[in-house]
């Protein structure tokens, strides 16, 4: 029997003949899988169902549990002692994310059901648990794999019912080794990062060492000349400013992969922000010779974390000065009544179609990058920073026929 | 182009190239500088005579390794000493015949002169 889905799994296990009611001979039987939570047969309701396996869930990955008096380890389950007195709680992977929990109600609660009785909450071995399978208290037959022994049939349906659990282990293998592959290259991608931060971290600092031992010796030397010694403080302020955006971008990550990116929205101007930014820009694009345009005639108004949004202008007006070649750069803002789109163009190389979705994650650059200095962040943190804002960021690019970065933002962050 | 230098300086990041020209230039040695390996085979290749060359390891066109291999193919280049520069440790170059000495970056300025001075003679 293959399970295909979700479903699959719950029936296989609660309507099979047998199935695990007959199994363990409770009074209920809710198996919780993949986020489902199926019962049958006298079972708390779904909401202290809920609580229970919250109670479980916070006991760690003990192989297997069981109890006579739920509500002495978990008071909340007073209210459900009716049905829920003992319980028998198996998990299906590392955690009670996924479990089996049989429950018996308050009359039988001196029957022993594997474990020592006497201690309430005392752990046993998943295979202990089914084996001991101790007489039910209506007086059935032990209920177990075994006693379906003899009749062809129920061989082939208990059959059926360990393929449903076996299935789930390979499963939850599968999801492990994936989970390992992913967990192996992250480790890869964060070792990288480190040996390319110090890399990017030691050249200002070198720079900025070097400059100030020669200002210190300039000055030995009473060689005071005003314009050499304005050129090592200007390129002296240059390597603070490069460490101070590498730090700032370091700790945008950490804040990001925490999950306290905080926004302060109020009402800003999309284009306004576009104008101030290309204006700071001007110099730099006079220096490499680029022509640096911005059309943004009309106010875009949106409520939105004005910090941030220079952000994006300013990480994606500077990829497309340093990634131009010296080509025209246009900056383009525009709207609908829900929406406003931000352009960034540039005539440069352009993204091969093959790089255009990894540049946008986190450590990739462009392959043309070189050295071009930078952490290869910018792009995922402008990305973090939009979809936080309930917008998208696409590229359209061609190779030799440059780049444009689009950005949608919906003018209330949702 | 071609002219009799103490230093050149192979370097791919603009501020700390001319830090390190100015520096050299106010120990009163002669410096020329490149941006990267392939711009530093060219002023070689059309005369240029330094005493030493430093260079830096990570470039883009023409990396350490590769400017390595090309100045050792060339006979009336391959003698020329080399220091190496780095931020990153490795100052290993695969199938370089002799180890060459390295700055690990951030380096300071008094061994940085200290150690072209072994080429170029004392000022």
């Amino acid at each position: 029997m293959r399970l295909t889905s979700q479903s699959d799994f719950h029936e296989a296990l609660l309507d099979g003949d047998p199935n695990l009611l007959d199994l363990v001979g409770a009074g209920g039987v809710a198996v919780a899988y993949q986020g489902r939570v199926e019962a049958r047969g006298k079972t708390p309701s779904p909401e202290q169902l809920r609580s229970i396996g919250h109670h479980l869930s916070e006991r760690g990955g003990e192989p297997a549990l069981v109890t006579d008096c739920l509500s002495e380890q978990h008071p909340p389950a007073r209210a459900c002692t009716h049905v829920a007195s003992g319980l028998l709680a198996v998990p299906l992977s590392s955690s009670y994310t996924d479990c089996i929990l049989w429950f018996r109600p308050e009359w039988i609660r001196t029957v022993r059901w594997g474990g020592n009785p006497s201690a309430p909450g005392s752990s046993t071995s998943a295979r202990a648990a089914f084996t001991r399978g101790d007489p039910s208290p209506r007086g059935r037959r032990p209920s177990s794999i075994a006693r379906c022994r003899g009749s062809r049939g129920r061989s082939t349906r208990a059959s059926a019912l360990r393929t449903a659990a076996a299935s789930v282990v390979l499963d939850k293998a599968a999801e492990i080794a994936c989970l390992n592959v992913r967990l192996a290259s992250a480790l890869r991608g964060r070792d990288e990062f480190l040996s390319v931060a110090s890399h990017e971290l030691r050249t200002p600092i070198t720079t900025l060492g070097v400059q100030l031992t020669t200002i210190q010796r300039a000055v030995e030397r009473q060689d005071l000349r005003a314009d050499r010694l304005q050129r090592r403080l200007d390129i002296a302020g240059r390597q603070v400013d490069r460490l101070d955006h590498l730090v700032t971008e370091l700790l945008d990550v950490s804040r990001i992969a925490a999950g306290r990116l905080d926004l302060q929205t109020r009402g800003v101007d999309l284009a306004a922000i576009a104008r101030a930014v290309v204006e700071r820009f001007e110099d730099d694009a006079r220096s490499r010779g680029a022509k640096l345009s911005c059309e943004a005639p009309i106010p875009v108004i949106g409520t939105w974390d004005e910090l941030r949004i220079d952000q994006i202008v300013t990480n994606l007006l500077s990829n497309a000065l340093k990634y131009g070649r010296g080509s025209p750069i246009i900056v383009r803002v525009h709207g609908t009544p829900q929406e406003a789109i931000l352009e960034v163009h540039d005539g440069g190389a352009g993204v091969p179609e093959e790089a255009q979705d990894r540049i946008f994650e986190r450590f990739e650059r462009m392959p043309t990058a070189g050295t071009i200095a930078g952490f290869g962040l910018g792009l995922w943190i402008v990305r973090q920073i939009v979809e936080r804002h309930g917008g998208t960021i696409r590229l359209v690019s061609r190779l030799g026929q440059g780049s444009t970065f689009i950005v949608t933002l919906p003018r209330e962050v949702r | 182009m071609g002219a009799s230098h103490d230093v050149l300086i192979v370097d791919d990041d603009d501020d700390l190239r001319e830090t390190l020209v100015s520096a050299l230039e106010d120990e009163g040695m002669t410096v020329a500088s490149a941006h990267d390996g392939r711009d530093a085979l060219d002023w070689l290749v059309a005369g240029g005579t330094p005493s030493v060359i430093l260079l830096d390891f990570a470039m883009p066109n023409l990396d350490a390794a590769g400017f390595r291999r090309a100045q050792l193919a060339d006979p009336r280049l391959a003698s020329v000493p080399v220091i190496l520069m780095s931020a990153s440790r490795t100052f290993s170059i695969e199938g370089d015949p002799t180890p060459l000495p390295h700055l690990e970056k951030p380096m300071r300025l008094h061994e940085l002169i200290s150690l072209v001075e072994t080429y170029t003679g004392p000022r």
